[in-house]
């Protein structure tokens, strides 16, 4: 196997699933004032969900692809009207309680709901095994997640910069007593963008959960990598995380071939 | 993949270990002739997650294996454990269940619940845990327990795992480094 190429296609793959993951901290970040710890608990719960869809009920991976990250975002809406909406005018400290504490309720959840072990997905079979690029192995999943990780941000930019909806975000974003008194309800975008970013979270859990083993512990893993992203690139920049998601992706990779020779 | 190692000493674990073993699976790892020794490989958790996608031949190793005891302990306990919970116990349910014994048995010996007490009745003490006898090395307090290996086997016809074959159990206070090794000093 060619060891610099592989790794780099290694480290997108990684990087994407990353940005996937920091981009939804970072929105929810940029719009409500809120750090939510329980990002990583949300992405579990998506591949957790997926898990049930696929191997329990036996729906094909694109449906729990579809359905998995729905279902958190309806969960995203009952904690943003329940719990969230009461902290908005407070300290970000608060927001740290309560997301952290959210991310307890629903690791143990987790742990009661599908047990403590290890759980694996099957990759649908058009995207198993692995094909043969410039002479090296390369697993077919991976590239689909590289696809979709480029999906995600061509749509992500496009929705910011190119929609109306795009441009309610930023506004509340920016200003939000602003927005208000332009007739923006800003309650509602709110709401919306807490859904939007528990639904990219969810995303990257059905993503992940075919190349990663599931254990109630992953979204402990991977909110720690999220901060790491996000304080590369920047809290609540878009390129930002774009940015740190590929540098961290490419330190993962590159290390375990350079420090091997 | 290219080098000419004879065999390769893997000892990542858990979530990680499963993951390394699809990937390598993906890769063709297994397809090449390679003496393969899996340090944490016979964790029951991990191998009823790869079902058959762990492959036959390999060295598994653990601190416990359900089936490498024949005592009266270790029969109660597996057999609870699978009507409990439908398969057998890792080394995690093992260390789990012997440790509430272990204390059990210094609060006994301490005639209280007291923590240093208790502390104290634990360094040096012998019990009968499922995996034999295991002795709380006085010196730095390290247990003394047996890693067992095997060789992965035929898939397991109820628990959908790997069996482990020509299975030993090596004796741990003969294989731990000793405490002038360690270098620790309590």
């Amino acid at each position: 196997m060619s060891g610099i190429g592989s790794a780099l296609l290694n480290s997108l793959d990684i990087g994407l699933l990353l940005f996937i993951i920091a981009v939804g901290l970072n929105i929810v970040f940029g719009v409500l004032n809120i750090i939510n710890f329980a990002h990583g608990a949300l992405y579990m719960l998506g591949a957790y969900l997926a898990f049930t869809l696929i191997n329990i009920v036996g729906m094909p991976f694109w449906a729990a692809l579809l359905l998995a990250p729905l279902g958190v975002a309806i969960l995203a809406v009952l904690i943003d009207r329940f719990l969230l909406r009461y902290i908005y005018s407070r300290d970000v400290a608060d927001s740290l309680l309560l997301t952290f504490a959210l991310l307890l309720i629903i690791n143990e959840s987790v742990r009661m709901i599908w047990g403590s072990g290890i759980q694996v997905v099957q990759p649908p079979p058009l995207l198993a095994g692995s094909m043969s690029i410039f002479g090296s192995f390369v697993p077919t999943y991976s590239l689909f997640v590289i696809a979709m990780g480029l999906l995600l941000l061509a749509g992500l930019w496009y929705l910011f910069n190119r929609t109306r909806i795009g441009r309610i975000m930023r506004a509340a974003a920016l200003d939000r007593d602003m927005a208000e008194a332009l007739c923006i309800n800003t309650r509602l975008v709110v709401t919306g963008v807490f859904a939007f970013g528990a639904w990219l979270a969810a995303v990257g859990g059905v993503v992940a959960a075919p190349m990663r083993a599931l254990d109630p512990g992953m979204g402990d893993k991977i909110i720690i990598e999220s901060f790491i992203v996000v304080v590369i690139g920047g809290l609540g920049s878009f390129p930002g995380a774009l940015l740190g998601a590929l540098i961290l992706g490419l330190i993962h990779a590159l290390v375990a071939v350079i420090s091997l020779r | 993949m290219n080098s000419d190692a004879d065999g390769v000493l893997i000892s990542v674990w858990g979530g990680d270990l499963v993951n390394f073993v699809r990937q390598a699976n993906n890769r063709g790892f297994f397809d090449k002739d390679l003496e393969l020794l899996f340090t944490v490989g016979a964790a029951t958790e991990v191998l009823s997650a790869l079902g058959d996608e762990m492959p036959e031949g390999v060295h598994l190793s653990t601190r416990y294996w359900y089936d490498a005891y024949d005592n009266d302990i270790n029969a109660a306990f597996v057999k609870a454990y699978v009507d409990a919970y439908d398969g057998p116990p890792s080394y995690n349910a093992e260390g789990a269940y012997a440790a509430i014994y272990a204390y059990k048995k210094a609060m006994e010996a301490a005639g209280t619940t007291d923590g240093p007490a208790v502390a104290k009745a634990l360094s040096g003490m012998s019990m009968e845990a499922p995996n034999g006898t295991v002795k709380f090395r006085e010196a730095d307090n390290q247990a003394m327990v047996s890693p067992n290996w095997g060789v992965s086997g035929p898939m397991h016809p109820d628990y959908a795992i790997r069996t482990l074959a020509n299975l030993q159990i090596f004796d741990g206070e003969e294989v731990a480094r000793s405490v002038e090794e360690t270098g620790c000093k309590l």
